[in-house]
Formats: C-alpha cells, structure tokens, sequence
C-alpha cells in the first residue's frame, strides 16, 4: 500500500495514516510525533498525504463551528420537564 | 436523591451545559429536528431520573451520550435508514488520496464543498461509523471518551473513525467530481 513501500522509510510510509490519525487527534506520544515530523519532512508523498488528512479533517471541524445549537424552546421544555419531574 | 450531589439543581449544572452536543449528535442520530428534540428530551429525562447513579466527577458528557445513544437505539431506530452491509466492505484506504496524487494531492477540493452535502454525506455512513465520526470530527471528543459513550473499546474507536473516514473521503471525492470540482481519474 505505501508509495515508498522500496524506500528506507518503508515501515513509516506503511503506518503513516495510522500514526497522523492519532496525532491529528492530538493523541499521539511526544516521542512518536517527534518521529512522524521528522519523517514528514524528508518523505513529499507523506507529507502530501498528511496535508490531504488535515484538509479533510479541517472540512469537518468546519461543521461543528457553522452547527446547530439546542433551541431556546427545546432548552426550556427540558428544564421544565426536569423540574416537573423533580422529586421536591 | 436525598444525598446534596445528586440534588435536581446539581443535575441541571451538570447536565445542562451538555445539550447542545446532545442536540447535534441527536441530529445527526435521528435525522430531523422533530426527532432529534424529542431524543434529546427524552435523554433528559431518563439522565434525570438515572442522576443518582451518576457518579459525580466523572465525565457527564459521556455519560449523557451513552442515555442519549440507547434511547436512541431503542425507541428511535428506523431500519430503512441504515445504509446496506455492502457498505463495510467498500472502503480502501489509499484509494481517494492516489486518485488526486496528480491534480489535487493536498485535497483542495474539500473546501469547496458545501456544509449540507457534507452532513448529507455524514448521515449516510454506516451507523456504527456515523457515531464514532460525529463524535470525534464534529463534536471533538478524544478516543476515551468516545470509547466510553459508546461502551468499545478504543481500539475500536480507532478502526471505525479510520473506516469512517476512508468512506467518508470517497464520497466527497465522487461528489466533488459530480460538480467538476475536481478533474475524475482513472485508476491505476
């Protein structure tokens, strides 16, 4: 599956999506980011892969910023809810 | 509820401040805004009547999603709504990125996109993918918490955000040629 899978980086191309997945999360030990950069670096299709995953993934979080939100309605139907409910 | 931490007005702290997750994720669970207002009440409810089991200082979030999910699961579910089994088997993983390797290498494209194609895109997703995607793209939760809303193990949270967004990828890829966002290629 890797485009370098010749290359002395095999083993990384190879685990690169796995370990970006992780570090895009921000899930990723110090150590293991350390490495992932420095490969990131010297390796253009992974680099190139990685740009890719943070476009996709910016796309998404874009979303989230545009979401909905709970409607004052809904809000106010829940508290009443809760509170007619309530023990007291 | 005698004990002061599971006192009502402690629930509404707490659990308030989650309901415009509960509200998205709903949304996005139940498909309309009908729907989903009612699945949030209920969550509501059921959480509220459930507060003294909670245990005070653990994650409410979560807690909140793993009610919001089952009563979603149990009273909500609508079989024609899940996408075909089909679907689990059709994700290949260097696919999307290979086929803009010339034009678009770096994804571009995704910008162009408009937000409801891309929620039309989301709901689509296999549900079990769906869940892990929503929670961890658009509402941000970390592997952990994901794992403990849901009730998997990370591990698992890790695979089916992987696969999520692999199918995900695909789909915006196909839309993005449909609009001549992107110049289609054949494969390899």
């Amino acid at each position: 599956m890797s485009r370098e899978s010749e290359g002395p980086d095999a083993v990384e191309c190879d685990r690169l999506l796995e370990l970006l997945q992780d570090h895009l999360k921000g899930e990723l030990e110090p150590a293991a980011v350390s490495a992932l950069e420095a490969h990131l670096e010297r390796c253009a299709p992974c680099f190139r892969s990685a740009a890719f995953e943070r476009n996709f993934i910016a796309l998404l979080s874009g979303k989230h910023a545009a979401a909905a939100r709970c409607p004052e309605t809904l809000r106010s139907r829940v508290l009443a809810a809760v509170r007619a409910s309530g023990p007291g | 509820m005698a004990d002061a931490t599971h006192a009502p007005a402690v629930f509404e702290d707490e659990a308030l401040p989650h309901l415009d997750t509960l509200y998205r994720v709903a949304l996005r669970l139940a498909g309309d805004e009908s729907r989903a207002e009612d699945l949030v009440q209920d969550t509501m409810l059921k959480a509220f009547r459930a507060w003294n089991q909670y245990r005070p200082g653990t994650n409410a979030r979560a807690w909140l999603l793993t009610i919001l999910r089952n009563t979603f699961i149990n009273d909500y579910r609508r079989r024609k709504r899940e996408p075909i089994a089909t679907d689990l088997e059709a994700v290949e993983p260097y696919a999307i990125h290979d086929r803009v390797a010339d034009t678009d290498p770096e994804g571009a494209f995704f910008s162009r996109i408009v937000d409801a194609q891309v929620l039309d895109a989301i709901d689509a997703l296999p549900p079990d993918f769906r869940e892990v995607l929503v929670l961890s793209d658009l509402e941000e939760l970390g592997y952990a918490e994901i794992a403990e809303a849901i009730g998997i193990p990370v591990g698992t949270v890790k695979s089916r955000l992987f696969r999520a967004r692999r199918i995900l990828q695909g789909r915006l890829y196909d839309h993005a040629v449909e609009m001549g966002y992107i110049q289609p290629r054949e494969r390899p």
